[in-house]
């Protein structure tokens, strides 16, 4: 057997002929799955299915939200279908089957895969069982975002009667967060195992990327999970949890909002930009600072499964609701100091230094802490430069930003900026929300937290939790500044009410999280899921009123606003054929 | 099966008759045509040969027959034979005999199917598809009893079955493997059609079947035929396409409201070169059609002694085809011997070898790029040329390369694909086959044949840069060349065992055959393809070259059946035959039901009970003197369809590719474990009468057939993770009529002129579905094909329209939009669509069934016609009903693009207030979908003179030669029919589930050949 897997291996054909006859069978019962070399197999065709479901998945959360819409000159019945919530036709989109495709696989290898064998005190497949593990996890999530009760099953179905067992036992449908109660100890039994390593793969011509960046990572999943219940069930302590994860794994992975990764205006007249932002998801350099974990994709059928997301994405635009969220943002430029001693010509904006030593830290001590202030006044521009670049005329505007670059066409499953922003999601439901807003504004630092949160930063030091801790990390900026400049010298727009209740401030920073999630987020396949999660919290209509604003900002679809404003609309139906 | 042997021993025994009062009758045979006595006639009592007289020079005999005797024989030479009942007691037998006809010569066929193409007869549906030569033809016996496995008949030849390969993928276009291709229709014997008591071969027999038996020696005299002809067929008939102008005024009317004139129309250019390039008027046709050469050498030995006797065939084929690039030759062998080894075992053994080649390019056409030279010879502007000009306007030698509107030059792709390491197929069969018998004693004998075939297809295919688009494919690498090579190979072997134990006791006549058939069959096929060679002239595939793709499979099943067939005669009147037999197969599911479990393996019965009647020879019969001869047949019997996709029945992990060349293994699919063969069970009734002196004959069928556990598709709950699979939940029905009949109409000393005719019809319906009877669709050519409860299957399924709104205003009054409310709202000069649910929508819930594929009535006729040596042949055959979906006029009527397109499009509308029945030209009738209407919907009812023959046969008395026949054939000389395509007899799929479709594969033309045969 493994002689016949290895010939497979070494000689990567690609057998795809006679239907479903052919020479790559190899029956159920001959199928042992026992040793590294053969379950190495196992996991990548798990993850090719995986590419199978890559473009549903961003797909469905981009289309349903309030961040995008089809090109009119774009007729194309299934995207308008999904967009328009009409669930009960059959859509090409639907991931149903395919997503039970990984989970009946996964759970195949967990069955199979043996938890107990050990090879100099190792556990060989602990690792490839975590990753396994995650990857189901990550597939029931995605079937109950988007099917609501879903049938939950962790035997492998090699039979009709396996099926039958399944599909007629409706005691086993569950909710996402029924789901979370039954996954989430399931991922904890593997957290801190690692990933399995199988090296580099070349995914076009002149590039690789690592394995390692393939596999869900646990803590994630386990924070994401801890948020979904915490949504639904309105449990501090989740959101604790799910803020203690995010946080600890953004600091052992030394993930930072990064200064680099901000667009930002040139001259202080706000005509010429720099958009390295965008870089993020087109240059070389930048490539992997943000990606956490992929799916990998080949840029070309030669080197294995493409993408049609390029194409996909190709046929939407950002929507209106979008672009007047982004119009009403403030960029804040400040202008040069004397502190500094830098030609005005070269660094026009001080925000540029943000990366220099030089102008972090107190005076007193400046080795401890690092908080960023700006001397001098601010000017004000409209716009987030994360949505909008400036064309020839000020006035006309487009989006900027094309995710998915035909060079790097991988899918991230989980970039740091996401996790950021929900690690201020669980940090302000947990009842913290001016620490929230200090992630917006000015960056999770010590320095920072000293200087701006000095309302909230005794309690948290009181709670025992760390969650909010990330030492003296200098590359920390606020997020909302990497599309709005200077934004945390911004003393007008950009601002917390002090007028507000406790509860109040909580939804008016997390109304600001989730305006923050759709400039730093959009395009890449999330929005929906989002304002699904904020609408637990907050009731349907969060959901709906947006969606319902979509294209015509100011003239709310009423008719899908009363549609979104049943949950049983925010599901797909379950493919029957 | 114990009940059956017990109920027939006992009638056997308890009839005990007594040793029968024997009576001698008198009689004569006389000549129909002269009146004369006919000396030397052998007369024969039917059923036991040991009755038997010869005619004296008086014409008279005397024969002493027994008592249940009802029926003779007599065969004379020179004359047709002749079975006849008894006269009425104490009367004279006379028996008048007709001049026999001497067959026409003339031979055409280069496949065994293009001989039954021509007699349409016993049920037996032929659709030659393709007329490239040697193609072969969809074979359908009595409706269709399968619709996702194999429909076709079972071809047996000399015992042994052979696999038609229909499922398997070939890589150009519009080819499909014909294996009987590599069998010479000149070392055919005898073809048998057998569509009911096709018990007999068990999971095999569901669809029929056809036994072919292949010539052997006759007598120990040596026998040497030489046959030699020639032929020539002309291009076929072809769309009448736009000429240059009226594509100008076409090509205008698409560019719509363009601020500039594109080269192409422009007349203004001072360039010599570019005026030459679009100023033509080119018949694209005569680039890739010619006049095609047939050529035919064969030589047949027969002879041997009293050991042994051997029938040698060779022979040699080459024709070409109308289509350049298609041409055909096949050298075939075949020797078949029969060898007394000792006194009680003879041997039969014969060896075949045939070697098929080909020149192959594309065929057929469809709607995305086109590299078939037929299609592009139809779409491409006639504005262009095949060469290129030179500065001058002058043509060169040079191929022009590709349009402006991205059409490939077809002549480029003639010539440049030509090389036997480019588009060319080679197929092989070697066919082995033993079979010994040993005769045990008076009633019994063992034989044993063992036979091993071996399929072997090799095919390349190429196609060239030059003069073809750069094809950019999603994200494949952009195609600049791209070359193909494909090799299947399939062994097949089998051993029948088989016990034979006859007896005749009184009355009582009995033979009983039991064996055991084991067949083992192993298919593997390999394929890469690959883009971007070097340059057109190295087409081989190199690692270094892009896109490569390898595909390939392997494939093994084995099945074995057990047989028991008694043959019961009681006196000459009373016929049964009953057989049983189980199969087993290792493509049906464990767990199967509906048979015999043993062990491990479930076994499918198949019983089967016929019964004849000889009213004829019944004794209140033997007054009639009108009717010689009349028999009633009736039976039941059952039979089984075992194609399943050979692991269907098992779950298993398969290859899916991830990332620079590695693949991971998941589960591809969930087995039914429950999987069994297609069980199909006829009943059928028949009567065989001759009457009228031997002038009248008459044959008539009827039969009723039930497919149970049809094969069907039925999803899989998504839980799975998978799509679908196989179950047996379908059921359909079929009921067939056949007719053929025979007069005499002259019958003189040198002149008989015979006429025959073939009727039969079969009507199929769906009566089970999965799912509560839930219809589905297939889509197939851009049309939909439906199959539900109550109809035929794959009926045409699409939108009915009431012509072209004339006006504005009628559209807009209409306001209907196509596929939602967001949809294309239908204008001037667009089709009106019935809109069947007043919705103002046209979506799939207005479609309709707009045809139906199945003909009402078909068969054939002709007449034959002997004046001294001198044989005249004419043969028609008919089609009644029966809807085409012309999906090649689609393509060329399609109105959206800049691809020439037939001149039933100058009545396109083109201004308001038009009235026409064809819709405007414009880009937008592809997005807005003119879909799949009744517009391409078109009678298939046609009438064709297949062949009409002279030939001259002179008997000679020479030490070197006995004589010699020469003839002259003309196939297709004409057809009655209204249908627009290039030929009436359309199929381009094997499948049951796409039959009816004219994907515009080469039709026939009109062809002459003449011939010469020795007798040496």
């Amino acid at each position: 057997m493994k002689k016949f897997f290895l010939s497979i291996f070494t000689l990567s054909l690609l057998f795809t002929s006679c239907d479903v006859e052919t020479i790559d069978v190899a029956f159920t019962e001959d199928h042992q799955i026992d040793t590294p070399s053969d379950t190495v197999f196992s996991v990548l065709g798990i993850l090719a299915h995986i590419q199978k479901v890559a473009d549903q998945t961003v797909i469905l959360g981009e289309v349903r939200g309030d961040l995008v819409q089809l090109r009119p000159d774009i007729t194309d019945e299934d995207l308008t279908v999904l967009g328009n919530f009409e669930t009960d036709s059959p859509n090409k989109y639907n991931p149903y089957r395919e997503l039970y495709a990984i989970v009946n696989n996964c759970n195949y290898y967990l069955h199979e895969a043996p938890d107990d064998m050990y090879r100099e005190g190792e556990n060989i497949f602990a690792r490839e069982r975590a990753a396994v593990s995650a990857i189901r996890c990550w597939s029931y999530l995605q079937l109950a975002m988007n099917f609501e009760r879903i049938p939950y099953y962790t035997t492998p179905l090699l039979s009709f009667s396996d099926i039958e067992k399944v599909s007629g036992d409706t005691s086993n449908r569950k909710s996402i967060d029924e789901l979370c109660d039954l996954l989430i100890p399931e991922l904890e039994s593997h957290l801190n195992v690692g990933y399995p390593t199988y090296g580099n793969f070349t995914y076009g011509q002149d590039y690789t990327v690592n394995s390692r960046k393939f596999f869900f990572p646990i803590p994630l999943l386990l924070a994401d999970m801890h948020l979904w219940r915490a949504s639904i069930r309105g449990q501090e302590e989740d959101y604790i949890k799910a803020a203690q994860y995010y946080h600890d794994y953004l600091v052992e992975e030394q993930y930072s909002v990064w200064p680099q990764h901000t667009n930002s205006y040139t001259d202080t007249e706000f005509i010429t930009t720099t958009l390295s932002w965008n870089q993020l998801y087109t240059g070389d350099r930048y490539w992997d600072t943000e990606r956490i974990s992929i799916i990998p994709m080949a840029t070309h059928a030669n080197y294995g499964q493409t993408s049609n997301l390029q194409q996909v994405m190709g046929k939407l635009q950002g929507s209106e609701a979008l672009k007047e969220l982004a119009g009403n943002q403030f960029y804040c430029h400040v202008g040069i100091t004397d502190e500094v001693d830098e030609d005005p010509d070269l660094i026009p904006s001080r925000y540029q230094l943000l990366i220099d030593d030089s102008i972090y830290g107190t005076k007193a001590h400046p080795e401890l802490l690092h908080y960023i202030h700006v001397a001098g006044e601010p000017s004000y521009a409209r716009g987030d430069l994360r949505i909008y670049k400036p064309q020839e005329q000020e006035s006309e505007y487009t989006i900027s930003i094309d995710k998915f670059p035909a060079r790097y066409p991988h899918i991230s499953t989980y970039r740091s900026n996401h996790i950021y922003l929900r690690l201020a999601e669980a940090i302000c439901r947990a009842g913290y929300p001016e620490t929230a807003f200090c992630m917006l504004k000015y960056g999770l630092s010590r320095g920072n937290m000293l200087m701006y949160n000095q309302k909230e930063l005794p309690q948290l030091l009181l709670s025992g939790h760390t969650f909010y801790d990330f030492g003296n990390n200098k590359n920390q900026i606020g997020i909302h500044a990497r599309g709005c400049g200077n934004i945390e010298m911004d003393t007008i727009f950009y601002q917390l009410p002090l007028e507000l209740s406790a509860d109040e401030k909580i939804e008016y920073v997390e109304d600001l999280i989730c305006d923050e999630l759709a400039l730093d987020c959009s395009f890449e396949g999330l929005r929906y899921f989002d304002l699904m999660r904020f609408a637990h919290r907050r009731g349907t209509d969060y959901l709906a009123s947006r969606i319902a604003r979509r294209v015509t900002p100011q003239m709310p679809d009423e008719s899908l606003r009363l549609k979104l404003q049943d949950k049983a609309n925010w599901y797909l139906k379950p493919v029957s054929e | 099966m114990r009940h059956i042997l017990l109920l027939l021993t006992t009638i056997l025994w308890a009839a005990q008759p007594a040793m029968p009062q024997e009576t001698v009758w008198k009689g004569s045979v006389v000549s129909h045509a002269t009146g004369m006595p006919i000396a030397g006639a052998i007369v024969t009592a039917e059923s036991d040969a040991r009755y038997s007289a010869m005619s004296d020079t008086k014409g008279t005999f005397e024969i002493t027959l027994p008592p249940h005797i009802g029926t003779l024989t007599v065969e004379a030479t020179d004359h047709k034979s002749v079975t006849l009942h008894l006269p009425a007691e104490g009367t004279a037998i006379k028996v008048l005999m007709h001049p026999a006809i001497v067959p026409s010569a003339a031979a055409t066929a280069l496949t065994i199917e293009d001989n039954l193409a021509t007699k349409q007869a016993e049920g037996l549906r032929t659709i030659r598809g393709s007329s490239n030569p040697a193609q072969g033809a969809m074979l359908m016996l009595g409706g269709w009893h399968s619709l996702n496995s194999n429909a076709t008949p079972l071809i047996v030849v000399d015992g042994v079955v052979l696999d038609q390969q229909n499922d398997r993928p070939l890589l150009h276009q519009g080819y499909l493997n014909n294996v009987l291709s590599a069998i010479s229709p000149d070392d055919i014997e005898k073809v048998s059609i057998l569509h009911d008591a096709t018990a007999l071969y068990g999971a095999k027999g569901g669809g029929g079947v056809i036994l072919i038996e292949t010539k052997r020696a006759k007598s120990m005299a040596t026998r040497i035929d030489v046959n030699l002809r020639s032929g020539m067929e002309w291009m076929p008939r072809l769309p009448q396409m736009m000429n240059a102008a009226q594509y100008r005024s076409y090509a205008a009317d698409i560019l719509g409201n363009a601020t500039t004139t594109p080269e192409f129309l422009s007349n203004q250019t001072a360039d010599k070169q570019l005026y030459a390039m679009y100023h033509n008027d080119t018949d694209w046709s005569r680039a890739v059609y010619q006049k095609a050469l047939t050529q035919y050498y064969g030589i047949n030995v027969q002879g041997g002694d009293e050991i042994a006797k051997y029938n040698l065939g060779i022979n040699y084929s080459n024709a070409e085809s109308t289509l350049k690039g298609n041409d055909f030759d096949r050298l075939s062998l075949r020797f078949n011997t029969d060898v007394n080894i000792v006194e009680p075992l003879t041997v039969q053994l014969d060896v075949a070898y045939s070697n098929t080649g080909r020149n192959l390019r594309d065929d057929g056409i469809h709607s995305g790029d086109n590299f078939a030279p037929s299609a592009l010879a139809l779409i491409k502007s006639p504005l262009l040329n095949s060469h290129m000009a030179d500065k001058s306007g002058n043509f060169t030698a040079s191929l022009a390369d590709y349009d402006v509107f991205g059409i490939s030059n077809p002549l480029a792709i003639i010539e440049g694909g030509d090389a036997s390491n480019k588009n060319s197929l080679s197929y092989n069969l070697f066919f082995m086959n033993i079979r010994p018998e040993w005769r045990l004693g008076k009633h019994l004998t063992i034989s044993e044949q063992v036979s091993y075939v071996l399929n072997n297809v090799t095919e390349r295919y190429f196609m060239p840069d030059e003069g073809v688009p750069t094809i950019v494919n999603g994200t494949d690498a952009a195609i600049n060349n791209q070359s193909r090579a494909y090799s299947s190979k399939q062994t097949s072997l089998m051993s029948d065992t088989r016990l034979t134990w006859s007896a005749r006791h009184g009355l009582h006549r009995m033979k009983t055959v039991g064996g055991v058939r084991y067949m083992s069959d192993t298919y593997n096929n390999d394929g890469i393809s690959a883009s971007n060679t070097v340059s057109d002239k190295m087409p081989n595939i190199t690692a270094t070259m892009d896109n490569r793709q390898v595909t390939g499979c392997y494939e093994q099943w084995k099945s074995a059946a057990l047989y028991l067939h008694a043959d019961y005669s009681y006196t000459d009147r009373y016929d049964l035959t009953a057989s049983l037999t189980g199969e087993t197969s290792t493509r049906y599911g464990r767990n199967a039901q509906g048979g015999i479990t043993v062990g491990d393996y479930v076994w499918a019965m198949f019983p089967s009970l016929q019964a004849r009647w000889n009213v004829s020879a019944e004794p209140f019969f033997r007054k009639t003197k009108a009717i010689s001869q009349l028999a009633i047949t009736a039976g039941i019997d059952q039979s089984g369809n075992d194609r399943i996709p050979p692991y269907a029945s098992r779950s298993y992990f398969t290859t899916t590719p991830f990332i620079n060349g590695t693949a991971g293994i998941s589960l591809g699919h969930i087995g039914n474990d429950k999987l069994r063969w297609e069980t199909t069970t006829r009943l059928h009734v028949g009567a065989q009468m001759r009457a009228f002196e031997e002038r009248w004959g008459i044959a008539v069928k009827a039969t009723k057939s039930y497919t149970d556990n049809l094969l069907v598709w039925k999803p899989l709950d998504g839980i799975s993770g998978l799509s679908r699979y196989l179950c047996n939940e379908g059921q359909l029905e079929n009921i067939s009529y056949s007719l053929h009949t025979d007069i005499r109409l002259l019958s003189r000393r040198n002149l008989s002129w015979d006429i025959y005719g073939t009727a039969n019809s079969y009507a199929n319906r769906l009566t089970a579905l999965p799912e509560g009877n839930k219809s589905f669709t297939t889509d197939y050519m851009e049309g939909q094909l439906l199959t539900a409860i109550d109809n035929p299957i794959a009926v045409f399924y699409g939108y009915r329209t009431n012509g072209v709104f004339a006006t504005t205003e009628a559209a807009q009054e209409a306001a209907i939009r196509m596929g939602s409310e967001r949809g294309y709202q239908l204008q001037a000069g667009d089709p009106v669509y019935i809109d069947t649910n007043d919705d103002h929508i046209i979506n799939e819930e207005d479609r309709q069934i707009i045809g139906d594929p199945n003909p009402d009535l078909f068969g054939s006729f002709g007449t034959t016609l002997t004046w001294r040596g001198f044989t005249f042949d004419a043969s028609f055959t008919y089609n009644i009903g029966g809807d085409i979906y012309n999906y090649a006029r689609r393509v060329l009527e399609q109105g959206g693009s800049y691809h020439n397109q037939t001149t039933a499009m100058l009545r396109r509308w083109v201004r308001e207030g038009q009235q026409t029945d064809v819709p405007r030209a414009n880009s937008a009738s592809k997005t807005s979908g003119y879909g799949f209407t009744d517009r391409w919907i078109e009678d298939g009812s046609y009438m064709k003179l297949r062949s009409v023959s002279v030939s001259y046969h002179k008997p000679l008395a020479l030490s070197f030669m006995q004589g010699f026949t020469v003839w002259v054939a003309a196939n297709n000389m004409f057809t009655l029919t209204r249908y627009l395509g290039a030929d009436p007899e359309v199929s381009c799929s094997r499948n049951a589930l796409y039959q009816g479709i004219d994907c515009g594969l080469l039709g026939e033309g009109r062809s002459v050949t003449a011939g010469i045969k020795i007798n040496l």
